[in-house]
């Protein structure tokens, strides 16, 4: 079954290839064809960045494809967007969405959820998830922002303690889930106690010397 | 007819009145008369010469020269002739011929530049802009006029220039006549976006300029494989280049960074490629790239490209005073730069260069003690207001409010506020953390008035904005503090700038080096003992 399901994305993938080539991306009879792709990437955990946010250009430049049911589209994109953090796709879906599209409720609530990762409030991050579906109907959601929670441990900490480290992680169904974690991360577990890399070069006292070209010098140096 | 650059000269000013003689009251066939003075006859007709003959670098020198001179003297305040009293001039029996094409283009490019176009002149701009670029475009052959790079930058430029002044005409909304409303309706398909885009995308495919870069960036030669039939003439392979360039702009106001970003994929921004040969096109591409950047907040890229060029343009000041319709507009941005580099550089401390810093200081320097020292908010919105391009929305709506929040400047005006809030508290936790080599989170918490795992989410978020703000490939000197956290207690380094004196001594030796030419110099010329040399 999982075979099926990634054949179907990579055919999938290469008609939104070449859809999308020179302007052709902008026919707007092709909306129908990206919006199950889209659906298709969520229930099933694939991503195509590009078709995802030509769906955002298409109701730009053709603004009477869009109205409030259409919502639903934007949101996928978004939440689909936000698992690539620590990447900028987030941005990029947010810079192209229209005042009708952001006044949305649910958009507001994705919006509020991007700021808590942004500003890294993982705890309060679980939480507020657990109040939308859309973050639990997403394939591959709360893992990639577990990934991205790993990411931003690995640059700030030496040690950290294992019961914050459990707050950030979120809520984990059983204890394999975090040995898999620690495994791949290469965290060394003692006690309460997580290791997760060394991190003494990082506040090494470093100088900076000027260095100068040396065209920079020769006019001083040549002489009459 | 030898034309040497002495007889330039003579060229332009020949006919009643003299040489260099600028009094109206001799010259009959000054400003105010509606007949064509001879001297921009003889201009016209030695356009069309050079090029039917395909004389490029006279080409240039009319072109760089005498168009601006011309214009500036007998056209200040009115069009250039009209392309019909042209025709017979030069007696060019086409009028649709190529000639006349580019006559047409600069005689539009006046009109935006020195006068207010009307909704016809820019009707008319548009379908000549498209019968330019069919000529080019629609030919089975590579065609064989050759023009100079700065001209088939300008045409581009001002391609996009004339689209960005419609759609701003287009959002006066109620402001219009009804008359005008009117014409925009019989002429919906004038300046289309999708028009726009198609030109320039087909500019690029037709010039294969992807594949050249792709080619250059490798270190391989360009052959008519790689840049095929067409590519392969200059005249396509600029145009090609410019276009990206141009569609770089244009996705930009439209807010699309990532097909923005993709459009200079290949492009390297070092001074020796092709986008040094027009320095206008420089500047610009530099300009949009850095925007680009700065609003997907990889503000290392911003700040390497902006350093780069606005040093350039330092050095190069002189040569854009007085030439060219962009004298005014590459001072802009020059203060738009600047601008962003204060936001950027607030966000991602790096080294700038000291002639930057001052420069800084002197455009912006209030608003950067504001925001550092008071901590005020309001500044950020001034200065990307200062900074940013003009948005464009490329369906203009029933009632459109482009000033407003919901309008395309309002709404990047938003993703932008949204970075500032997520940036808020780091400023005031670097300012502490810069103080130690070593506290504990506990310690930091009562500083900052914050609980312990708040303390905790912002050093993450601190580690994760300098993360993403060194951007991509980025190599530059950091004066950020830098720290880890071993379970409760954290651990701060600080990176010491030995005190870099190279670049002020060498200015410094410089100068004297001129002042002592001088002063000898002038010792020599005047009468009475000379001094020992």
């Amino acid at each position: 079954m999982v075979m099926d399901a990634l054949a179907q994305f990579k055919e999938m993938q290469e008609e939104a290839f070449y859809s999308m080539e020179g302007l052709s991306r902008l026919n707007p009879e092709k909306l129908d064809f990206y919006i199950d792709y889209i659906k298709f990437q969520v229930g099933h955990g694939f991503y195509d960045p590009d078709a995802n946010l030509n769906i955002l250009k298409l109701y730009q430049f053709s603004p009477e494809l869009y109205s409030r049911s259409c919502v639903g589209n934007v949101h996928m994109v978004l939440v689909k967007a936000l698992m690539q953090l620590p990447n900028s796709d987030y941005v990029l879906c947010r810079a192209q969405l229209s005042q009708d599209m952001i006044d949305d409720p649910l958009t507001k609530k994705i919006d509020e959820v991007a700021r808590l990762l942004e500003t890294c409030q993982f705890p309060e991050f679980w939480n507020v998830i657990q109040e939308e579906k859309i973050f639990s109907t997403t394939v591959g959601f709360v893992e990639a922002v577990r990934n991205f929670v790993c990411v931003v441990l690995k640059l700030t900490y030496k040690n950290v303690e294992k019961d914050f480290l459990m707050q950030l992680l979120g809520p984990m169904t059983d204890q394999a889930t975090f040995e898999d974690l620690a495994k791949k991360n290469s965290w060394v577990v003692t006690g309460d106690t997580v290791f997760v890399g060394e991190k003494e070069e990082m506040v090494e006292q470093k100088e900076i010397v000027e260095k100068m070209p040396i065209d920079v010098v020769t006019p001083i140096l040549a002489i009459r | 007819m030898a034309w040497t650059s002495d007889s330039k000269s003579a060229m332009y000013y020949q006919g009643q009145g003299g040489a260099s003689s600028r009094s109206n009251s001799s010259n009959p066939k000054a400003p105010g008369s509606t007949e064509v003075a001879e001297p921009v006859a003889n201009f016209l007709k030695w356009l069309y010469h050079f090029i039917e003959k395909n004389e490029i670098y006279h080409v240039e020198t009319m072109y760089e020269d005498g168009f601006y001179k011309i214009s500036e003297f007998y056209y200040k305040d009115r069009p250039w002739p009209s392309p019909e009293e042209v025709q017979s001039i030069v007696e060019e029996k086409d009028a649709g011929s190529i000639f006349m094409i580019l006559y047409r283009e600069l005689y539009y490019r006046h009109i935006y530049a020195k006068l207010k176009p009307t909704l016809n002149h820019r009707f008319e701009s548009f379908s000549n802009y498209c019968e330019l670029f069919s000529y080019l475009l629609g030919a089975d052959e590579p065609v064989q006029i050759e023009l100079p790079n700065k001209w088939l930058w300008d045409i581009i430029d001002e391609f996009v220039y004339q689209f960005q002044s419609f759609q701003q005409f287009r959002s006066k909304g109620t402001k219009m006549s009804e008359e005008e409303k009117g014409m925009l309706q019989d002429e919906e398909n004038s300046w289309k976006v999708t028009a726009v885009l198609n030109i320039l995308m087909q500019l690029t495919e037709k010039s294969n300029i992807n594949d050249q870069l792709r080619a250059l960036e490798a270190g391989e030669p360009i052959t008519e494989e790689v840049a095929g039939e067409f590519g392969i003439k200059p005249v396509y392979s600029m145009t090609g280049f410019f276009s990206l360039v141009g569609l770089l702009r244009l996705y930009c106001l439209l807010g699309d960074y990532h097909m923005a970003l993709s459009c200079i994929k290949h492009v390297s921004f070092k001074d020796k490629d092709m986008m040094a040969l027009v320095p206008a096109c420089q500047i610009t591409a530099n300009y949009y790239a850095g925007f680009a950047y700065f609003m997907i907040r990889k503000y290392a890229n911003t700040i390497q490209l902006y350093q780069h060029i606005l040093g350039y343009m330092q050095r190069t000041k002189q040569f854009f005073q007085n030439r060219s319709f962009q004298a005014e507009d590459i001072n802009k941005k020059n203060d738009q730069m600047l601008a962003l580099l204060a936001i950027a550089n607030t966000f991602c401390p790096l080294r700038l260069d000291e002639s930057v810093n001052i420069q800084i200081k002197e455009k912006q320097g209030e608003k950067v003690n504001r925001l550092q020292h008071d901590r005020d908010m309001t500044v950020y919105d001034d200065l990307f207001f200062s900074g940013c391009p003009k948005f464009l929305s490329p369906v203009v709506s029933e009632n459109p409010t482009p000033f407003g929040t919901s309008g395309p400047r309002g709404l990047q005006l938003q993703v932008f506020k949204a970075e500032v809030e997520q940036q808020r508290l780091i400023p005031t936790l670097r300012s502490f953390l810069k103080l130690y080599t070593s506290i504990p989170i506990s310690k930091l918490a009562k500083f900052l008035d914050m609980n312990e795992n708040e303390v905790r989410c912002c050093l993450m978020a601190f580690k994760h904005k300098k993360e993403i703000a060194r951007g991509d490939n980025v190599d530059q000197t950091t004066l950020d503090i830098d720290f880890y956290v071993d379970k409760d207690m954290i651990h701060i380094s600080d990176t010491k700038i030995a005190r870099h004196y190279g670049d002020y001594y060498v200015q410094q030796v410089l100068k004297l080096k001129e002042s002592n030419k001088l002063i000898l110099g002038s010792a020599l010329t005047r009468p009475g003992p000379q001094p020992a040399v």
